[in-house]
């Protein structure tokens, strides 16, 4: 379904991604691991269009999308939970919602969506109406989970979604991205710095050192090796 | 402060501005100098600068940006607005008065929206979209740039010209032989020539004084040349234009309020002034989004245009600067970014100068909108209306 | 004074002339620059602290006007009207900055414009500094009769000019070189950054401020005594805006750049208006001068050096947190 091949993308001077190739399959959940700075987040800004790569592929459906920007491939199915939430917070919670939505016509496909939105996330439910700058952190995240999965997303990157939650919401919202793949087939990029939890969740996963792949495999034998163990899970 | 002292304080302003505005609907106020005057004359030219203030709110609200050009938006808005007045013809279409009269402000108005309109979307495609990247100091530069662009071209563009023209009043039209005799006003004939320098030049000729009765020979010239060809000076009436203008700003601004809190399309422009790049990850073309906004905000200020030049009479390539100006200070006085801050801020404006100019100066006046500006600015810089400051660190 | 016959351009006369304005120009934007550049304040209201210094000298001159041109009674008021021209304007500088400093970005500017405009019309409503018409500065140092002494009038007032600009330059330079200077560039990189290592923002941010309103000042007494009358037409916003034009042109926190980029405008401005490139070009002057400041600013938005980032005043950092 997405297949990245030798990218390269810089900020400036600054070369954040020195030709990264990975791929994901129709189905899966894939996984970005790696430490601060590697170039997670840049990888799926480059994916979804927010930066130009410089050089490489990016291919969605086997056509090339690299340099499109981030608004049509929203239309081809792709939806980004990017670094930070960046929920709109003066708009309500059902805005917010209804904005995942922009590029579908008609008022009762987006109701439809909204209110299976809401049975994923009841919580979003009794805050509808508040605005989203009202909502605590673990809120604002579901708001932009369940913001992106109004698109009706065919592939859905997320960006470090357990950042600054409670463990007992990290792993319910962890439970959601599981059940989301699973019921809505929905392929998922996931970048995550609790590398225990993201392997766990993921069937594959890629290690990425200073804006390169080092390590790619299935995700269960990526917690078994020792390099991924020492590195990134904290054993000793 | 208790909440019942507050909601009263704020509702004072409302009721009182809500008594003018009937008064304004009802009789005729503004001709006088009675407080009830001045304050309608401040609400009309609140009105006006509240309908400038719109479209300075929304840009900036959408892309940070004060554009200084928007006044010039308003000048060639009014300019379009004349020219189809004068020459667009539709005051002679055959149909009962005030009908063609009515009709010709409708068109003046429409034309004026879509050419400052279409000027705004040629002015954010071609110099302000490049420019968006670049920082705040260089779009503001590029703004009046763009601002002293558009005044010098109409001050030496032939059409236009740099002097003072007078606002064409409106003409009743009618067949020679619907004129009474004696005649119930003084009737005019158009003749148009060609100047020595090859230019098309019209004139007023009289053909009948008020009172004194039409030559058969003349009328039956007229008669022979068929169709409405003599015409008596009609005249707007302050009370019809100042109703007019505030209706019009009342269906602009709750339009407006519809349009950005209930459609696809605000929702987009909020969104886009709060987080371009997350917009554009929910499918915004945010490029379109804030075209959309330049040209309704440009459409609002076309409409102020011609409302301006009726009101006051006259039209130049300078018309825009003041009024833009002014209807800027009302945006920041508002809260700039908050569309009902411009409605806010405008009528504020409008009333506190003419209470001013009425009580204290006349000299003074223009110097009142700039203490306000900074008072406003040091003790609530995000306006009356605007939400609180936020830093973002 | 400021246009000529035709047959006396490009003459040592003409050339004389726009050094002059070069010269005055160079002095207001280096003053500016000191403001936005340096301390990251975005004012649009530089012109007004220009009117107060150049209305200062002109109104301390008026009452001298019945001292001999020349005379040592003369000098002594020429210099004391320069003392009083850069007093008046840094209290200006002082009374504006300490309330409006507070302000940031847009808000900041849009109090200094309100502050130009104020002095401005406080100026046409003020009968003795001459209202809405021209206030007469008396002739001080010289009174030129005949060509002739025009010319070494204007050459005089280069030589002042130059100093003057001399001094400007030399005070920011050590200034922005100086432990206070390193002060005010940190609040301009990060204000809430240097606040926190305890650097006392709003002082620097002040002092800043009124030097430069100070240095206007003294261009305005430059320009006051040059022009030997003037008008409030001669502050109004355009002037302001020609000013961060020249700024911005010239690379904020470049003064090198400021001097170039004013030796650039003024004289591109004069040569448009001397007609050597046709009548017509000189005829549609202002629509061109418009143009000319929208292409500048959509092919070099970052000066004509480029060698200062202009974004990173006012653009904030990327929220991706970028690596120092
Ligand atoms: N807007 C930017 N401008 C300049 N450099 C940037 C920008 N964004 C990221 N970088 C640089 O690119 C490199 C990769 O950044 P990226 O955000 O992709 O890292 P990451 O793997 O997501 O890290 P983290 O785990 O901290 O989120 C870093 O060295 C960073 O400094
Ligand atoms: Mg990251």
């Amino acid at each position: 379904m997405l297949v990245v091949e030798d990218l390269v993308v810089a900020y400036g001077a600054v070369v954040a991604l020195h030709g990264v190739s990975l791929e994901a399959k129709q189905g899966e959940i894939v996984t970005l691991i790696g430490a601060n700075g590697a170039g997670k987040s840049t990888t799926l800004r480059a994916v979804s269009g927010m930066v130009a790569p410089r050089r490489g592929s990016v291919r969605l459906d086997g056509r090339e999308v690299g340099g499109v920007p981030a608004h049509r491939l929203v239309r081809r199915g792709l939806a980004h939970v990017p670094e930070g939430r960046r929920i709109f917070t003066g708009l309500s919670v059902r805005e917010n919602l209804e904005l995942g939505a922009y590029t579908v016509r008609g008022r009762a496909e987006v109701a439809a969506r909204l209110e299976r939105v809401l049975a994923l996330f009841p919580r979003l439910a009794e805050r509808i109406a508040q605005s989203g700058g009202t909502l605590s952190g673990g809120e604002q995240q579901m708001l932009a989970i369940g913001r992106a999965m109004m698109a009706r997303p065919r592939l859905l990157l997320l960006d470090e979604p357990s950042l600054g939650l409670a463990p007992l919401l990290v792993r319910e919202i962890f439970r959601e991205i599981a059940r989301i793949n699973r019921e809505e087939g929905t392929t998922i990029l996931l970048v995550e710095q609790n590398a225990h939890l993201a392997l766990s969740t993921a069937h594959r996963g890629y290690v990425l050192e200073t804006g390169r792949v080092a390590l790619a495999d299935a995700a269960p034998a990526l917690l078994e090796s020792p390099r991924v163990r020492a590195a990134y899970l904290g054993a000793t | 402060m208790s909440p019942r002292l507050r909601l009263l304080l704020q509702a004072l302003p409302a009721l009182a501005l809500g008594y003018v505005v009937v008064r304004m609907l009802v009789g005729d106020v503004g001709g006088g100098t009675t407080l009830l005057d001045y304050l309608s004359i401040g609400v009309t030219q609140g009105a006006i600068y509240a309908f400038v203030a719109l479209g300075y709110t929304m840009v900036y609200g959408i892309i940070r940006l004060i554009n200084f050009a928007h006044g010039e938006f308003f000048m060639a808005g009014a300019f379009a607005g004349y020219f189809v007045l004068r020459d667009a013809g539709i005051e002679r279409w055959a149909l009962p008065q005030p009908w063609p009269v009515l009709l010709a402000y409708l068109a003046a108005l429409l034309a004026a929206a879509l050419v400052a309109g279409t000027l705004a979307l040629v002015a954010e495609a071609a110099c302000y979209r490049p420019i968006r990247k670049a920082g705040r100091v260089a779009a503001l530069l590029t703004a009046v740039g763009l601002s002293l662009l558009l005044q010098n071209l109409a001050r030496q563009w032939p059409a236009i010209g740099p002097t003072q023209r007078p606002w064409p009043a409106p003409r009743m039209w009618a067949a020679a032989d619907e004129v009474p005799s004696p005649a119930d006003a003084h009737y005019y004939e158009l003749k148009t020539f060609t100047s020595p320098t090859g230019e098309r030049v019209e004139r007023e000729k009289p053909v009948v004084f008020k009172g004194a009765t039409m030559t058969p020979a003349v009328r039956q010239r007229l008669a022979a040349e068929g169709g409405r060809n003599v015409f008596r000076k009609g005249e707007l009436s302050r009370t019809v234009v100042d109703r007019s203008i505030v209706l019009m700003l009342a269906a602009a601004a709750v339009g407006l309020w519809f349009l950005v809190q209930r459609t696809r399309t605000g929702k987009a422009m909020r969104a886009v002034s709060e987080d371009m790049a997350a917009a554009r990850l929910m499918g915004v073309n945010v490029d379109r989004v804030i075209a959309a906004t330049f040209f309704l905000g440009a459409f609002l200020a076309g409409l102020g245009g011609v409302a301006y030049c009726a009101k006051y009479g006259q039209v130049d390539p300078l018309t825009g600067f003041m009024p833009g100006l002014k209807a800027f200070i009302a945006a920041v006085l508002g809260g700039i970014g908050s569309i009902p801050g411009a409605v806010v801020g405008g009528l504020f404006l409008g009333v506190s100068e003419n209470l001013f100019a009425a009580e204290v100066s006349t000299e003074w006046k223009d110097v009142l909108a700039f203490v306000l500006l900074v008072v406003v600015l040091l003790l609530k810089p995000t306006g009356l209306m605007g939400r609180p400051y936020r830093e973002k660190v | 004074m400021w246009t000529l016959a035709a047959e006396f351009q490009f003459s040592w006369l003409w050339v004389a002339e726009v050094l002059v304005g070069v010269a005055l120009y160079a002095m207001l934007a280096a003053s500016l620059n000191l403001v936005t550049g340096f301390g990251g304040m975005f004012s649009l209201g530089h012109h007004g602290f220009f009117a107060v210094g150049a209305y200062a000298a002109g109104w301390m001159a008026s009452l001298a006007a019945s001292v001999e041109p020349g005379s040592a009674a003369g000098w002594a008021v020429f210099a004391a009207s320069a003392v009083f021209a850069v007093a008046a304007s840094a209290a200006a500088g002082l009374l504006v900055g300490l309330p409006c400093l507070r302000l940031r970005g847009d808000y900041l500017a849009i109090a200094t414009l309100a502050f130009g405009e104020i002095v401005r019309i406080v100026i046409q409503n003020t009968p003795a500094l001459g209202g809405s018409l021209e206030l007469n500065v008396p002739r001080l140092v010289m009174r030129p009769r005949g060509l002739a002494e025009v010319e070494s009038f204007r050459e005089l007032f280069l030589v002042v000019g130059v100093a003057a600009l001399a001094v400007v330059l030399v005070v920011i330079r050590n200034i922005v070189r100086s432990a206070h200077g390193r002060a005010v560039v940190s609040v301009r990189e990060d204000e809430i950054a240097s606040e926190l290592l305890g650097v006392p923002t709003t002082r620097y941010k002040v002092r800043a401020f009124v030097l430069g309103a100070a240095f206007a000042g003294l261009a305005g007494w430059y320009y006051a005594h040059y022009t030997g009358s003037i008008a409030p037409a001669n502050f109004d916003m355009l002037v302001g805006i020609k000013i961060l034009l020249i700024v911005v042109l010239g690379g904020l926190g470049s003064l090198t750049g400021t001097v170039l980029a004013a030796a650039v405008l003024v004289g591109l401005e004069r040569l448009l208006q001397s007609g050597v490139f046709g009548e017509d070009l000189k005829r549609w002057m202002q629509v061109e001068y418009a143009l000319i400041l929208i292409l500048v600013m959509l092919l070099r938005p970052h000066g004509l050096l480029g060698r200062f980032e202009l974004g990173d005043l006012f653009r904030r950092r990327a929220r991706g947190g970028r690596a120092a």
